[in-house]
């Protein structure tokens, strides 16, 4: 049940086609799992807190850096040093109370992963490299959990749902495994892709719209364009294929 | 005459080349371990070989940032 201060605060989005008091309980009772609570994660974890989200765990094991503060929006100069979960978690306590933080300072492995995601009912991929990111995929297949895949470079950022066993894993698209590296970034591109993410993440929660599944949404900021690719389920995928099939 | 492909990169540029060349193309963006993407440009497929009605592909590199 919501609240009286609830249905005030959630009004606007209450309102809209589809969504209603049933939606907003939805939000509420849901537990979103955020990889990385840098740019992407700012973005994000803004907007599903200020939706009415129940709970986020937000996982993230670096510190606040000064060249984190043309994008990583979370995080103020004051906040230099301290835990990322920990800066994220005060600033989106003070943007919604109502919303649960668990802030994990932790490194996604192998070894974790699974223990971390546990009881979540999605994950939202804001990492900055691309073996994490794999990892995510594959305990979201496993454990049947959807993934919100986001990523950015430059100007450039691309998006992506996995909903699985229906549609395309993220290891059906990317066979490579670029190693972790510093890359350039302007803040407004995880600003747009992490909103994408929350767009996605609102959406699949509340049952409402058409989820970006088996598409890659590619942004274009420089040119201002988004262009759509179709992606197809790859049988052969070692995720969600049948060779991973086989394994099981 | 022979076929030639159109290959546009979205990181910029773009050549016209035979189908052999476009092939070896698809082949190199697939097996570089850095990765990549090729796309039908008419139908925006992600594609993982050259069927005869594709006459324009997409080369996307792969991007990791999130941080």
């Amino acid at each position: 049940m919501l609240t009286k201060d609830e249905q005030e605060k959630y009004a606007r989005q209450i309102m809209l086609k589809g969504f209603g008091q049933q939606g907003q309980e939805k939000l509420k009772k849901a537990r979103v799992f955020i990889a990385g609570a840098g740019g992407l994660g700012s973005s994000s974890a803004t907007y599903l807190a200020a939706a009415g989200i129940g709970t986020l765990r937000i996982v993230d094991h670096d510190r606040v850096e000064l060249s984190n503060l043309n994008r990583q929006v979370l995080h103020w100069p004051a906040d230099i040093g301290q835990t990322k979960v920990g800066s994220a978690e005060s600033k989106l306590k003070q943007l919604n109370p109502d919303v649960a933080i668990e802030a994990v300072e932790e490194k996604i492995t192998q070894a974790n992963i699974s223990q971390l995601v546990e009881g979540c009912d999605l994950i939202v991929d804001a990492m900055d490299n691309l073996p994490t990111r794999y990892l995510l995929n594959k305990v979201a297949i496993e454990k049947n959990i959807p993934f919100f895949h986001g990523a950015v470079y430059g100007f450039e950022g691309r998006a992506m749902t996995v909903i699985p066993g229906k549609s395309a894993c993220l290891r059906c698209v990317y066979r490579g495994a670029i190693p972790e590296e510093a890359f350039p970034v302007i803040g407004v591109t995880p600003a747009v892709i992490g909103c994408i993410q929350a767009t996605e993440v609102i959406k699949y929660l509340v049952g409402i719209g058409q989820l970006l599944t088996d598409r890659l949404l590619v942004y274009d900021g420089l040119n201002m364009k988004f262009t759509e690719f179709k992606i197809k389920k790859d049988p052969d995928c070692p995720h969600c294929g049948e060779p991973a099939r086989g394994k099981k | 005459m022979e076929p030639k492909i159109k290959v546009r990169f979205a990181s910029g540029g773009e050549k016209e080349v035979s189908l052999e060349e476009a092939k070896r193309i698809l082949d190199e963006t697939y097996s570089d371990p850095l990765g990549g993407l090729v796309a039908n440009a008419k139908t925006n497929e992600v594609i993982y070989r050259i069927e005869p009605d594709v006459d324009e592909i997409i080369v996307l590199d792969t991007i990791i940032g999130g941080g």
